[in-house]
This record gives C-alpha cells, sequence and structure tokens, in this order.
C-alpha cells in the first residue's frame, strides 16, 4: 500500500519532470532490456536455424548478420543483454545484502554503466 | 518483483535460474571465442556436439522460466485491465511455448550422428 500523501510534498507524474536517480535508472532499464530480450528471441532463433540448416544457408546467415539493420539490433540487443546481466548481477548482490547502503549502492550502480560501456566497446569492435 | 501475485517459489526461480544462465552464457563465449568455429561444418560440429547442444537445452530451461516470470512481473505491475492483462499473458506464454519448440527443433536437427 502507498504511504499516506504528505502535504506540501511535490508529486510529478510528468516522466519528464520524474528524475530518477542512478539506481533507478539501473532497475527500470533491467526491465526494459529484459522485454527488448525477449521479443528479440525470434531474431536469434531464425538466423540460428538458417546458420545450422545448410553451407548456403549458413552464408545467408551471415550475410544477414552484416547486414545494417540486423548491426543495429544486434548493437541494441547486446547493450540489453550486457545491462541485463551486470544489473541482474547487481541485483543478486543486493539480495546478498552487498553494497546496499546508500553510497555503495549509488557506486555499484555506476560500476554496472561502466562495466556495460566497456564490454559494448569489444562487441561492437567485433559487430562491424 | 511484484509481491501481490508473487510469494517466495518466482523470486527463487527467478534468482536461481539468473544464476544458471549467467554461468552457461560466460562459458559459452569462453568456448566460441576459443573455438573460434569459422565456416558451416565448424558451426555445425560446434552446435550439435553433444556439450553445446545439452547446454543450450539446459540455458533454455532457465531462459523459459525466467523470461515468463520476468514478463509477468512488468505486465503485472503496468498492466491493470483484467482483460487486456489476461490477452498479453496468454500472448507471452503462447509466444515462449512456440520459440521452445522452435528452439528443440532446431537442437535435435544439429545433433552430430
Amino acid at each position: 500500500m502507498r504511504p499516506p500523501h504528505q502535504k506540501g510534498r511535490p508529486k510529478y507524474l510528468d516522466l519528464l519532470r520524474i528524475k530518477l536517480p542512478i539506481t533507478g535508472i539501473v532497475s527500470i532499464g533491467h526491465r526494459a532490456s529484459g522485454v527488448f530480450l525477449v521479443l528479440s528471441i525470434p531474431v536469434w532463433l531464425y538466423l540460428l536455424d538458417m546458420s545450422l540448416s545448410s553451407e548456403q544457408g549458413y552464408r545467408t546467415a551471415q550475410e544477414i548478420s552484416n547486414g545494417f539493420l540486423f548491426t543495429l539490433m544486434a548493437i541494441v540487443a547486446f547493450w540489453s543483454l550486457m545491462h541485463h546481466f551486470f544489473a541482474g548481477i547487481r541485483f543478486l548482490l543486493l539480495d546478498l545484502d552487498v553494497a546496499i547502503e546508500k553510497e555503495a549502492a549509488l557506486k555499484a550502480a555506476r560500476l554496472v554503466f561502466i562495466l556495460e560501456g566497456i564490454s559494448m566497446v569489444f562487441v561492437i569492435g567485433w559487430l562491424l | 518483483m511484484s509481491w501481490r501475485a508473487g510469494g517466495i517459489r518466482p523470486w527463487i526461480v527467478q534468482r536461481l535460474s539468473a544464476v544458471a544462465m549467467a554461468i552457461i552464457l560466460c562459458a559459452f563465449t569462453l568456448s566460441v571465442a576459443m573455438s573460434a568455429p569459422e565456416n558451416f561444418q565448424d558451426w555445425q560440429d560446434f552446435i550439435g556436439g553433444s556439450i553445446w547442444n545439452t547446454a543450450i537445452i539446459l540455458f533454455w530451461v532457465s531462459l523459459f522460466v525466467h523470461a515468463w516470470v520476468g514478463i509477468r512481473d512488468v505486465i503485472m505491475d503496468y498492466i491493470h485491465h483484467d482483460g487486456l492483462r489476461f490477452t498479453i499473458l496468454a500472448f507471452f506464454a503462447f509466444f515462449l511455448i512456440s520459440m521452445t519448440i522452435w528452439m528443440l527443433k532446431i537442437m535435435i536437427l544439429a545433433v552430430n550422428l
């Protein structure tokens, strides 16, 4: 249940005016990336199926995966995966009471973005 | 996590499946990087070999429950209209089951005999 509303407290429901702390961005990003990853499953299965079907299929899958649209989608998908992975590890650690105090929590949230940034440099280098 | 609909079981399932997928995913990435399959035959041998064929199916078991619990939580938090909520949940149930059948078809056909 919602706590009783305190008088005089600004209550913004305007998404553009709500300023989420970095921990909140990690959290909503975890949800959004999870949903995107689930919705992207057919693309990966389609390519995997094609790449294993025959020599010809393997080459076609290679051509598709070198295409611009696919590369763009793959970057978003890998970014989602990296965010989901590192943010997920942070949430697992929170369950173990690791980095649960405010300062440490903010540091850990920043670390999530740093690690996903570093891994994305490798992913983009590998994709392009 | 939605406690309203939750209970401790999906909470534990979500975490165990996450750990399982994290381990398999890291191992898979290392294995691909080391064996570097570069043509159809190598790729077919890699995915069709018993180790990764089995590991991918085990990964999928975790993926299936993890995706279901996650999607269910998101839908229950944001979709409050009963009919719409049911429809979207039913869509994702159908979606995940279809994807599972597709994945099994790919893995079974890829097995090296």
